[in-house]
């Protein structure tokens, strides 16, 4: 009996995983993705950017990377959403409104958000946005606030090593 | 009815509980399609049968940040505040027990304008009269530097479903949850994250001073550096039987990030000199205070990326001098935040961790 829960548990996530996969290309952000977002980009300079829902700040960055996005849409973004998986269907209806849906989308999906955010960035508090800038040699430089297309650009063209992370 | 076994796995680690004045613990716990009201006789170490509260099922939200709320009048009526999903996503629910928990009033909306705008960050305060205060978040008034308006109802006829809105502020941190306490003059006294011009997001009190009136903000943190960005940490404050405020507070200032302790003994006009508390280096953030007569006590929560630990320290003269930092409680799973709870005589930390949700007596 005592096995059940566990069951239900993993049926949900399972289930919550072919909502994902139907809602487009969203991948579940769980321990070890970071690494592994930073080792699919490597040599690359890119922008991570982490945003919710619930947060008006990212609001106006999801603004500012859709247009960031059509002026140049040959820099890498990477999104990772901090919501939960059973809100995937308000974080696909928000991306589209932004045409944003074709970038590299994560969802948090592990059990434990505070852990997730400690893989990322040991001295994050949490806030939102965060966006986290990396050069070819992977050197990041974090800034927590919305950022206008203009940020984007003189931090995504700068790739001398960045300033230590704030 | 069926007993709902002990049990209620918390929607994202959220509860919240407080004492009747017979010392009966009593907490609202929320999950995916219901919210829930339970009991214990013996300080949170076993609970009684559970009660449904909502006779439909809605799509309830509780974060940490936005957890449910609960007051315990004298009268033994039981007062509760969730949000759910209604004709707009978030929106906030009063309903109450008048039968010692056995059944609840249907559930209504508070706002007024709950058909066109979202309202959340709820907080509930009885005065001494047990008359009712709601306070929440709303946005009907939403401003582009991310603010959202506080209003708040007050009523002693709770159950006709009544709530006359007042709006108290414009320029509240939509995403941080505001802090309530009665003061001796039985009047509540509100502390709230603001954004100031330039994505400033400091705090300030505020103090209703008749049934109509509220003092302007007084500001009363000076850490924040401009930043528009969300924190998700509102203050807390409790207000002693002298009426000094005990405020606790996160800033992610430019030298110094974390969290922070001060007083007032006027309600913001001067202010102790501001106390940081906490490890900066594990991320201390989420404090709450509580004081009883000359005892303060504050908590917070750190993590050092394998241990969600509880810290607590006592001040016995009112907030003067503390003592030093101790460990009440540790997991390695997630948890919501610490909050404090007092019977009158003692104090208590209520915190859920995993899936189980631990009542710890704070010793002075």
């Amino acid at each position: 009996m005592k096995k059940i829960p566990k069951l239900i548990g993993i049926a949900s996530l399972l289930l919550a995983m072919t909502a994902i996969t139907q809602a487009g290309s969203f991948r579940p952000f769980i321990s070890g993705s970071y690494q592994k977002i930073l080792a699919d980009h490597q040599g690359t300079p890119f922008a991570l950017i982490l945003w919710s829902l619930s947060c008006s700040s990212c609001l106006k960055e999801m603004s500012a990377l859709a247009e960031l996005k059509q002026r140049h849409p040959e820099f890498t973004l990477v999104l990772i959403s901090t919501d939960t998986l059973d809100e995937i269907k308000e974080i696909n209806q928000l991306l589209e409104r932004h045409l944003l849906t074709d970038l590299e989308n994560w969802v948090f999906a592990g059990h434990n958000a505070q852990t997730l955010r400690f893989e990322i960035d040991p001295a994050w508090y949490g806030e939102l946005p965060r966006t986290y800038f990396f050069n070819r040699s992977q050197q990041r430089t974090a800034i927590s606030g919305a950022l206008s297309p203009e940020d984007f650009l003189s931090l995504l063209k700068d790739d001398r090593p960045p300033a230590p992370s704030q | 009815m069926m007993a709902q076994k002990q049990p209620l796995q918390p929607l994202h680690n959220t509860v919240a509980a407080g004492f009747d004045k017979n010392g009966v613990l009593w907490r609202i716990v929320p999950s995916e399609k219901s919210v829930w009201v339970d009991s214990s006789a013996d300080n949170g170490k076993t609970f009684g049968p559970a009660v449904k509260v909502n006779p439909e099922p809605q799509k309830i939200h509780a974060t940490p940040e936005d957890p449910p709320q609960i007051a315990i009048g004298r009268s033994g009526s039981i007062y509760l505040l969730y949000s759910a999903d209604d004709r707009q996503k978030a929106t906030t629910f009063f309903t109450l027990s008048t039968d010692e928990g056995r059944s609840f009033s249907r559930p209504m909306p508070v706002s007024d304008h709950a058909d066109r705008a979202r309202n959340y960050m709820d907080a509930l305060l009885l005065d001494r009269n047990e008359n009712l205060y709601v306070f929440w978040h709303d946005q009907r008034h939403e401003l582009p530097n991310g603010s959202l308006a506080l209003y708040y109802a007050s009523t002693n006829t709770p159950l006709s479903g009544q709530f006359a809105n007042h709006a108290i502020s414009d320029d509240i941190c939509s995403c941080c949850r505001t802090a309530v306490a009665l003061a001796p003059d039985n009047q509540p006294v509100v502390l709230a994250r603001m954004v100031f011009p330039g994505h400033i997001r400091d705090h300030a009190l505020f103090k209703q001073i008749n049934a109509t009136t509220w003092s302007a903000p007084r500001r009363v943190s000076w850490e924040s550096r401009a930043l528009d960005a969300c924190p998700e940490q509102g203050p807390a404050l409790a207000v002693d039987g002298r009426g000094r405020s005990h405020m606790v507070w996160f800033s992610l200032g430019e030298d110094r990030q974390g969290i922070f302790y001060a007083h007032t003994d006027d309600y913001g006009k001067t202010l102790s000199p501001p106390q940081s508390l906490g490890n900066p280096e594990h991320l201390a953030v989420h404090p709450d205070v509580l004081a009883v007569e000359d005892l303060a006590v504050i908590v917070w929560q750190e993590f050092d990326g394998a241990y969600h630990r509880v810290f607590g320290i006592v001040s016995a003269d009112r907030g003067e001098q503390w003592s030093k930092p101790a460990v009440l409680a540790e997991t390695r799973s997630e948890s919501g935040q610490p909050k404090l709870i007092g019977n009158g005589r003692q104090i208590f930390l209520s915190w859920v961790k995993g899936q189980t949700h631990e009542i710890i007596e704070i010793k002075r």
